[in-house]
């Protein structure tokens, strides 16, 4: 499981180390970005689904983990049309 | 202090027509560099040339406009250019066709934006266009988020009629607008209000 945490870090670090976390993730392995405020979770989340990862949001304390599980997604290039495609690198 | 202008020589974001080619004067990407900046990522060179462009006045560009007889412009800063653009769209109720990879970019924004460097305002204003957007099939993420980036001090974009884009382009380099290039075309209004291929 790949943890990114980002706790502490402001705009654009999070989407930055989110990145690079999907760089070394092979495709549909299950993945952890960890933040603490909502601007960040929106910026962080978006760029996920822009790239087809499947993501689930989680709330404990001032944690906030936007999750992708296992086997969740495919393919192998970005999406460019947002929400409505499945791509990811 | 109010002014006097003559009516015919106003430049609003409402009187554009379709049929016309699209002119940005200034390269995009200041939001990405500053932000690039911020956290260490960015090269000096780059983030002098982005401070540059953001101390640059459109005063010259403006003067461009006047005699070039240009009817519809406008400058681009918070909302990116797409925000801008779909502004003068609707208020023109035409549709703008962008060439993204025609878009004038600083030097190094590009590639931070591949490095996952965009500003959360760029999200706010792709959530802002997303529905009034339609998009080609093979334009790049990254671009298409440039094309998002809140710019500090952007260019001037607007219309002009096709035989004079060139004219306009060279004018506005003689100005010192080095990176000014043609970017799209206006037609009437079809379905969303921005295209990009």
């Amino acid at each position: 499981m790949t943890i990114v945490d980002a706790r502490g870090e402001r705009c654009p670090r999070p989407l930055i180390l989110t990145r690079q976390a999907l760089r070394g993730v092979a495709t549909g392995a299950p993945m952890r970005v960890q933040i603490d405020n909502e601007t960040s979770r929106a910026n962080v989340e978006r760029f996920l689904v822009d790239h087809g990862v499947a993501v689930t949001v989680t709330r404990e304390g001032s944690t906030i983990t936007c999750a992708r599980p296992a086997g969740s997604s495919s393919a192998a290039t970005p999406s460019t049309t947002g929400r409505r495609s499945m791509g990811w690198r | 202090m109010t002014g006097v202008v003559h009516p015919a020589r106003v430049i609003t974001n409402a009187a554009l027509e379709p049929g016309l080619v699209l002119v940005l004067a200034k390269p995009l990407g200041t939001g990405v560099l500053v932000a690039g900046h911020r956290v260490g990522l960015a090269r000096p060179v780059d983030v002098a040339a982005a401070q540059a462009t953001m101390e640059q006045l459109n005063r010259g560009a403006a003067e461009v406009l006047q005699a070039l007889d240009v009817r519809a412009a406008t400058d681009i800063t918070g909302f990116g250019l797409l925000g801008h653009a779909l502004h003068l769209a609707q208020a023109s109720d035409v549709t703008l066709h962008l060439d993204t990879r025609a878009v004038p970019l600083l030097d190094g924004a590009l590639a931070l934006a591949k490095e996952g460097c965009l500003p959360g305002a760029m999200f706010r204003n792709l959530e802002y266009v997303d529905p009034h957007l339609r998009l080609g099939a093979r334009v790049d993420y990254e671009r298409k988020m440039l094309l998002c980036d809140p710019q500090t001090s952007g260019g001037l974009f607007f219309g002009v009629e096709p035989e004079r884009a060139a004219e306009a382009v060279r004018r506005l380099v003689d100005a010192g607008y080095a990176h000014a290039a043609v970017v799209g075309e206006s037609s009437p209004r079809e379905g969303q209000h921005l295209v990009l291929r």
